[in-house]
């Protein structure tokens, strides 16, 4: 069954306090969302939004043509949420926590069980599934916590910042399960680490200051950014100076020297070139210059 | 001067960080309708102080020393739960190692604690004191205001008491196993015995004698000055109403008949040393506690709890529960109950034998005695469930489920009154109905006060405080001699209260 997300004008603030969303406005289909964005974007406050947690204070949430502040049940049996921070019972093991999660979210005993042998096995957790969790290392704990997400085989996978606490190996293979994932449902990935996203991601929407900058595909976010990514060779002492006028996405030390890769609308030194954009030089002209514009 | 500032830095946001809650200011005009009921109008009803079988006219001394023993009695024991946690709130954060990465000593740290949660009974006695003032104007009595005669009291009397709760919170919040409902419970037992103590050396000394110094420094909540201070000018005065006793109550109608003057309070030099030494001991008691910082700081509550606690498979629960967990709310209320039992060690289960015991063979006091206790050792869970998802960070995981809301509350109701019901078995075959709508009850409140309060120590304290009063002779719990009444009583309790916890969720 194809899904769809459609957000309209969507506002939130808090009581009398400047809104911390201004106006999204969005739609998609299923795949994979990558939301990027600088700290306090307001990244999780849409988060929350989309998960039914808080109701917009204006604008609409559309889920497969239901409005989820009028009638939050129907995205909630299709919900899969991955906070960004949340807590265990610690007493419980790995199994029965999760065994405890999908009787919350209604699924029978059986049902129940397999999910959550599937949710283990693909986070890698099932050797030590019976381990109590105040055992477990804070990447435990947050593999338990993309378990418990996949449980009800969610057909919105909502994940706010999933690798933080992750090694490099688990990293890896979680990046791959939400790329199995994203074929036949929409998955939002929260992220402000550009690398989590930029080989899966079908779409990217960036935001700061609660506004969205832009929401297209990676190639379109690179094409905007061409012209604008420049690599140019500077003494140690210029660096500050070079970064007080611009973003630097990059830095690399070669003999005599650093090279960096600036981002600006035009070269910012005469012996700058202007180079092919990488994603994560594309969300940096996207964040600075869409502002500066 | 640097030490100094940064204990004031301390003190100031950890005042900061206690009265921000919009919790704080629930409890401060609590606090200050408390006060105003304490001085009731002449015909009124009210919480009396009397002395002998008068009272002064509210003058401000009279009106501070009321406020100040209503305080130094009844504070010193809401005020450790209104008040505990920080200390445990950093340790279990582990907010506490930030503080240590600095040059903040051990020393420092636990008096910046202590000196916080004094400042927060400083503020409580600034609230009674101006609702003393307001009620002075009203009541005009005696309409002179002398401020200092309505400081004295509560700085003299109410103060060191607070002092010593004060002290007991920092030992409560170190040691691992008293962080929680243990701590909770035990509390109101050394509050009792502290009461109890010190009351009674004050009164065993010989009549017409002062009390030594030493009873004067038991006597935590001050109640001596009384015997000491108040009852010569009462004797002087009325005679006829100088009777060797002191009460902090209700009941009755305050007699216009029974007044006397007191405007003016000077302590003797005995009475307010002993004040100053209970205010030392209890700086000494937080010092004491220097050594164990440490060792307390590695033990942060879920890890000490998952050491201490290994509980049990429970593989027979499993296959008890199995039938329920072919409807949905049954698999809800199926997962409570392991959640609730699970945890619990080899000692619980073996008191829950023993007061199951009791309750079959044990008459009279003894069967009510084990089922309160058997109560009791649900109070963990019936505490706590209504508002464990705040505590443990889960609320975002269990708010998105379709079940998350109102269905949960329902299914933890019911696992909740299913081992209350458990822990009271044997009880049950003597009054079903009675002891039934009892169990509800607490469990109603139970889960009424942790929504309300936020915090499981409003329900534990109403718990405990009403169990050793009905173990004490009031009728609260007499579900085996008074059946009829109790199951009529509690059962209105019950479904008061769960009506209200189930409208309140449906709000949340």
């Amino acid at each position: 069954m194809a899904v769809s997300l459609r957000l309209d004008g969507v506002q939130f603030r808090y009581g009398r306090k400047p809104a911390t969303l201004h106006g999204i406005s969005l739609a998609q289909g299923a795949g994979i969302l990558g939301l990027l964005g600088p700290n306090g974007a307001g990244k999780s406050t849409l988060m929350r939004v989309l998960a039914t947690l808080t109701k917009p204070s204006a604008g609409t949430v559309h889920w497969n043509a239901v409005d989820i502040a009028r009638d939050p049940t129907p995205l909630r049996r299709e919900l899969g949420y991955l906070p960004q921070a949340f807590g265990v019972y610690p007493m419980l093991t790995a199994r029965e926590f999760l065994a405890y999660l999908a009787a919350v979210k209604g699924l029978g005993p059986r049902e129940a069980e397999a999910r959550v042998e599937h949710g283990l096995a693909a986070v890698g957790l099932a050797q030590v599934a019976d381990r109590r969790l105040a055992d477990f290392s804070g990447g435990m704990r947050q593999r338990v916590g993309i378990a418990q997400a996949l449980l009800n085989d969610p057909k919105l996978l909502i994940v706010d910042e999933p690798t933080v606490g992750l090694d490099p190996e688990e990293r890896l293979r979680f990046r791959q399960l939400l790329a199995e994932l994203g074929r036949d449902r929409l998955v939002i990935l929260s992220t402000h680490i550009v690398s989590d996203v930029d080989s899966s991601a079908d779409a990217i929407a960036v935001m700061r200051g609660g506004r969205l900058l832009a929401h297209c595909t990676p190639q379109v976010l690179i094409e905007r950014a061409r012209g604008q990514v420049w690599a140019c060779a500077v003494a140690d002492a210029e660096l500050s100076g070079l970064r007080e006028r611009h973003p630097v996405s990059h830095v690399e030390r070669v003999d005599g020297g650093l090279r960096v890769h600036v981002i600006a609308r035009a070269a910012p030194l005469a012996s700058a070139v202007a180079i092919e954009p990488a994603l994560e030089d594309a969300y940096l002209a996207c964040l600075h210059l869409t502002e500066a514009g | 001067m640097d030490t100094l500032r940064r204990w004031g830095a301390m003190v100031a946001t950890d005042l900061r960080q206690r009265i921000r809650p919009p919790r704080f200011g629930w409890l401060l005009a609590f606090l200050m309708v408390g006060a105003w009921f304490c001085l009731p109008e002449t015909g009124g009803n009210g919480m009396r102080v009397t002395v002998g079988e008068a009272r002064a006219h509210y003058s401000s001394a009279w009106i501070g020393m009321a406020l100040a023993l209503s305080g130094s009695t009844l504070l010193s024991l809401i005020g450790f739960y209104a008040v505990r946690g920080s200390i445990a709130r950093d340790i279990d954060s582990r907010g506490w190692e930030l503080l240590m990465a600095t040059p903040m000593t051990r020393v420092g740290y636990l008096l910046t604690k202590y000196l916080g949660i004094l400042a927060v009974f400083g503020l409580f006695l600034a609230a009674m004191a101006a609702t003393g003032l307001v009620a002075q104007t009203v009541r005009g009595e005696v309409p002179d205001w002398q401020l200092w005669q309505l400081l004295q009291p509560l700085l003299w009397v109410m103060l060191p008491a607070l002092a010593v709760t004060a002290a007991a919170i920092v030992w409560f919040d170190l040691l691992p196993w008293l962080r929680g409902t243990a701590g909770n419970v035990l509390f109101f037992f050394v509050w009792v015995a502290m009461l109890g103590a010190g009351t009674a050396a004050v009164l065993e000394s010989e009549a017409g004698r002062q009390p030594g110094f030493g009873a004067l420094v038991l006597d935590v909540s001050g109640v001596s000055v009384m015997r000491t201070d108040v009852m010569p000018v009462l004797a002087a005065e009325r005679p006829e109403l100088a009777r060797d006793s002191f009460s902090i109550g209700g009941g009755g109608v305050d007699d216009p008949s029974r007044r006397f003057h007191w405007t003016q309070w000077t302590p003797s030099a005995t009475w307010l040393s002993s004040r100053l030494t209970l205010l030392l001991l209890a700086t000494v008691l937080v010092l004491a506690a220097t050594p164990l910082l440490d060792w307390a700081a590695a033990r942060p509550r879920q890890r000490h709890d998952a050491a201490s606690q290994p509980g049990f498979r429970l593989r027979w629960l499993d296959a008890l529960l199995r039938p329920a967990e072919r409807l949905p709310i049954g698999r809800l209320v199926a997962a409570e109950l392991r959640l609730a039992l699970r945890p619990r060690g080899w000692w619980w289960w073996l008191a829950a034998l023993a007061v199951l015991i009791v309750q079959a063979t044990a008459p009279g006091n003894g069967r009510l005695a084990g089922w309160l206790i058997g109560l009791g050792l649900a109070l963990p869970y019936l505490a706590h469930a209504r508002i464990r998802d705040r505590e443990t960070d889960t609320l975002d995981l269990l708010a998105v489920s379709p079940q998350g809301g109102g269905t949960l509350v329902w299914a933890r109701l019911l696992a909740a009154g299913l081992l209350g019901l458990a822990l009271s078995a044997p009880s049950l075959l003597y009054a079903p109905l009675a002891v039934t709508a009892a169990v509800l009850s607490v469990v109603g409140v139970c889960f009424l006060l942790a929504q309300l309060t936020g915090t499981a120590r409003a329900g534990e304290l109403v718990y405990v405080g009403s169990a050793y009063l009905a173990l004490n002779g009031l009728p609260i719990f007499q579900a085996h001699s008074q059946p009829a009444v109790t199951a009529q009583g509690h059962g209105l309790v019950a479904l008061g209260s769960i009506a209200l916890v189930v409208l309140l969720a449906r709000r949340t």
